[in-house]
């Protein structure tokens, strides 16, 4: 019996399936749109790539747009417009690790706070370094202006070069 | 060997009932000892009278059951067993050695074969290395989680995520490389995980017991490292109800646990018997000696039912268990990135500790994981020599993880979503034939699994479906005093996954099957004197976690890559231990070697830029490794109350392809204890007390600039207890790390984040109704 239990056993297994796994939401690219006067320059991060660097004239002031894509999906899904909608739950941190850069953000939130998909980058003398963009999840109230509280939803270190 | 292991455990119980050796005769210095047991429950007889009446001498079993009779000549006695409870019982023997025998009575109102089954129930003692817990020992620790009940037995570890999340580690090993088998099934659930603790109930065992060999032999494929077995005690044989209370509380987190049992014979229906069972527990807040870790209470709740019909050609049990425990983690210690880890490491206390305060209430993140087993075991005797038993188990485990923060995009009431799923099937079967014949046992067995085990949320390991087929044969003879064992095993396994990569599934089938043996013999070299070798060769399937991986793993703020071409893992681990029993010292030392020739490891890769930052890269591969070390327990009775006992266990791991030692190993560690307990007094009352000084050791054989953060300094903690007892009550008080000694683990991954907790007073009550 038990050995027609284990024949049994046997051809019945490869009829059997795992589940098909549940698609991630997530976030795969990042990309930073500079625009100066009417000339517009691109840079971004895509997930298993080292991320571009930005190259930016001296003394110059841009505007920044910053675009999250999750690039698994075909087409592409645009995660920005998420974050723009639940902007009270969301902001966006720069740190200038070196460099002759100034960042502004020009954004705000229903309560008045920053957000940080729009931001000023003013320069200034020509110099190299890097600055590190952070997406931070702040929900339920947490989000208090500063970048400390919440969860790390993106980070990516841009080498920059001001020439 | 069990006999001899319980009386050597609770030899200065039994040293402390003896007068002080003093006139001893040249040529009278055997001695006859043992202990008794009910035999309708397993459990140990207290305060049953053996007597001897041609010399007119007796003594009284102690807690344990144990008794002893020294200083006698050679020649033959009657022994007499007598128990309020139970049938007065005669024993003659021909005395010419000295003796350790093992006896059962029955109650006198049992009405099924009154006396005398010397035994016969006892399971054949493995030749592997075996630690036990039970009586006393084991209620110390019931209150605690699984793995912290038995941290204190010699090689025995554990390792933690915090407090209240802790994985038996067995000579080094853990997780996948041990089995536990709960209530004789192994347990199928998230084991690969270091923070996945086991589903199991302590309050579920009579006796843990903890096979430190490869025993894959008997138990299959996983048991590379040992086993852990949570054992019930039997169920009674005799009619009435009867039941079990415990009732606990712990100062630090508040905790509070209740344990009830109720057994009995359905009335008239000798041959059925039930049991019903269950715990609950909620502790809240812990703090270290000078600041409260936020979020770290627990609840549980579990339960198990049994109903049995035996009779003496065949039978058959049903057992349902149900598991369910909610854990709080430290919010601290959530880093979503490497920068945040390090930022935790720096900080000296962890964030938000200055603000928090005690709390029952659990806020994210934290653990829910239920866990469902279901049972049947059915036998037939046809004749005395042969046994032929089938069992046959359904496991569901679920077991949700949420996150911090509910992720982006979740609706505002998602605190209800879990950002992780896992959802575990497991249908095992087993059949197993066990002969007799004259000083032959053999045991033949074919072991069936089929599994399915899906996820939702964070994807982290693949789902997949897998099924194993396995069989095995053992032989064992014995002889006077040596006891022979040999094993040899099949095991497939096959395992059909489905992972997701850059949005496409893709899916992967794969095989594993290996042999593998075990030898090993008990030589009995006198009374006193007893030596066990094993050798085995054990192996299990690489996971799917180690085989898959690819992405940042949780918590560890690394980024692990696992390798789809790893072979199955196997060890050869032998034992030799040496077992001595005098009346006074008692002790044993076991030392080990366990060499594997493709231990499955993570081994450091650079680094990989993610969208969360740059995480240090690791690759699950393969090396030869080695494990070795060795534990060493003692007990001297000072006087026939006072006894000293002393402990250490040492291990080495290295891995032979990089000459440098294994990441995670537990370090060296060393107890004295010194135990104080009195005869029963007024109003039959005992009162026992105890103090223990354990050491942990700084490790240092760790790998070298893997890690973060370098081994913690070693430490000690002071640990006391005082309790006083009869025969149908118990109580104690006691106290854990009682100087509040702030320290940290190397096991214990939130060493990165915060100390572990301070001062912990308890108070246990335990009522037999």
């Amino acid at each position: 019996m038990a050995m027609l239990a284990a024949l049994a056993f046997a051809a019945l297994l490869p009829a059997c399936k795992p589940d098909a796994p549940e698609p991630e939401e997530e976030i795969t690219t990042v990309n930073l749109k500079f625009t100066a006067g009417a000339s517009t320059v691109t840079f971004s991060f895509k997930e298993g790539s080292n991320p571009d660097t930005i190259k930016l004239s001296p003394s110059t002031s841009y505007v920044l747009d910053l675009e999250f894509l999750n690039e698994n999906e075909t087409p592409a899904e645009d995660v920005t417009e998420e974050i723009r909608t639940e902007n009270d739950e969301h902001l966006i941190c720069f740190e200038v690790v070196a460099g002759n850069v100034t960042i502004t953000r020009t954004d705000k939130d229903a309560n008045n706070l920053e957000v940080g998909l729009k931001s000023t980058w003013q320069t200034g003398a020509a110099s190299t370094g890097s600055v590190i963009v952070e997406l931070r999840h702040q929900p339920d109230g947490l989000k208090d202006g500063t970048c400390a509280p919440g969860d790390t939803d993106v980070e990516v270190t841009f080498p920059v070069r001001i020439q | 060997m069990p006999v001899f292991r319980i009386v050597a455990l609770a030899s200065l119980l039994l040293a402390a009932m003896l007068p002080a050796p003093a006139q001893v005769r040249e040529p009278c210095r055997l001695f006859a000892a043992g202990q008794l047991l009910d035999a309708a429950t397993g459990e140990p007889l207290p305060y049953a009278r053996v007597f001897i009446p041609e010399l007119n001498r007796g003594a009284f079993t102690d807690s344990m059951g144990n008794y002893r009779l020294l200083r006698l000549c050679p020649g033959s006695y009657t022994l007499t067993f007598s128990h309020l409870a139970c049938e007065h019982y005669e024993l003659k023997i021909e005395l010419t050695a000295s003796r350790i025998d093992t006896l059962r009575l029955s109650h006198k109102d049992s009405q099924a074969e009154t006396i005398d089954i010397r035994a016969a129930k006892q399971p054949d003692p493995p030749t592997q290395a075996v630690a036990r817990l039970r009586g006393r020992e084991l209620e110390a620790g019931q209150g605690l989680s699984l793995a912290a009940a038995m941290r204190n037995l010699p090689g025995i570890s554990t390792l933690q995520t915090g407090a209240t999340i802790a994985k038996p580690v067995i000579h080094g090993l853990h997780s996948n490389r041990i089995l536990i088998l709960n209530n004789g099934i192994r347990l199928e659930g998230q084991q690969w995980g270091s923070e996945h603790a086991p589903e199991i109930d302590p309050f579920v065992a009579k006796q843990l017991t903890v096979i430190k060999g490869a025993a894959g032999v008997r138990y299959g494929s996983g048991a590379v490292g040992g086993v852990i077995l949570v054992e019930p005690g039997e169920l009674p044989d005799s009619p009435g109800v009867r039941g079990e209370l415990h009732l606990q509380g712990f100062s630090n987190g508040r905790q509070g646990l209740g344990s009830a049992l109720i057994e009995g014979q359905l009335p008239g229906h000798s041959a059925w018997a039930w049991r019903v069972q269950g715990t609950l527990k909620g502790a809240g807040t812990l703090h270290t000696p000078s600041y409260v870790l936020a979020n770290t209470g627990l609840a549980e709740a579990n339960f198990s039912l049994t109903a049995r019909y035996q009779t003496l050609k065949a039978g058959a049990a049903w057992y349902y268990s149900r598991f369910h425990t909610r854990l709080g983690i430290l919010q601290a210690s959530h880093t979503g990135s490497l920068r945040d880890l390090q930022a935790a490491i720096e900080r000296a206390q962890p964030l938000g500790s200055d603000t928090a305060r005690f709390t029952y209430r659990l806020a994210r993140p934290y653990q829910d994981v239920r866990h469902h087993l279901v049972k049947w075991r059915g036998y037939i005797r046809p004749d005395d020599r042969n046994t032929l038993s089938f069992t046959y188990a359904f496991q569901y485990n679920i077991r949700r993880e949420y996150d911090l923060h509910r992720p982006r995009g979740a609706a505002p009431d998602g605190t209800l979503r879990a950002e992780l799923n896992f959802f575990i099937y497991t249908h095992t079967a087993e059949a197993v034939w066990e002969r007799s014949a004259g000083p032959w046992k053999h045991s033949t067995g074919i072991f069936l699994l089929a599994q399915n085990n899906r996820l939702e949320g964070r994807a982290y390991i693949p789902n997949f479906v897998s099924a194993g087929a396995e069989a095995f044969w053992i032989a064992r003879r014995s002889w006077q005093r040596l006891t022979w064992e040999s094993g040899i095993r099949y095991d497939y396994r096959w395992v059909y996954s489905a992972r997701e990569e850059r949005g496409i599934p893709v899916y992967t089938q794969q095989q594993f099957q290996r042999p593998s043996g075990a030898t090993g013999l008990i030589w009995r070299l006198s009374p006193t004197l007893q030596l066990s070798a094993n050798t085995g060769l054990a192996w299990r399937p690489p996971h799917v976690n180690e085989l898959f991986s690819e992405g940042v793993h949780h918590g560890a703020s690394s980024y692990e890559q696992g390798d789809s071409l790893l072979s199955a893992e196997q060890g050869l681990k032998s034992v030799l231990s040496l077992m001595w029993q005098r009346p006074r010292f008692s002790g044993e030392l076991s030392v080990y070697h366990h060499h594997f020739f493709n231990f499955i490891y993570l081994r450091p890769n650079g680094y990989e830029i993610t969208i969360r930052g740059v995480f240090p890269a690791f690759q699950y591969t393969q090396a030869p490794a080695l494990l070795a070390g060795a534990d060493l327990s003692l007990a001297y009775a000072l006087t026939p109350r006072w006894t000293v006992r002393g402990q250490a266990s040492y291990l080495r791991a290295r891995n032979l392809a990089e000459q440098a030692p294994l990441p995670l190993m537990p370090a060296n560690r060393m107890a004295y204890t010194v135990q104080y307990s009195s005869e029963a007094g007024r109003g039959g009352w005992r009162f026992h007390a105890e103090g223990s000084w354990r050491t942990v050791f700084r490790q240092r054989q760790a790998p070298q600039g893997i890690d973060l953060l370098d081994p913690p300094p070693g430490y000690s903690l002071l640990e006391g207890e005082a309790g006083l007892e009869r025969h149908r009550c118990s109580f104690a008080f006691g106290v854990y790390n009682a100087l509040n000694t702030e320290y940290r683990d190397y096991l214990n991954r939130f060493r990165y984040f915060a100390a572990e907790p301070g001062r912990n007073l308890y108070a246990r009550l335990k009522i037999l109704l």
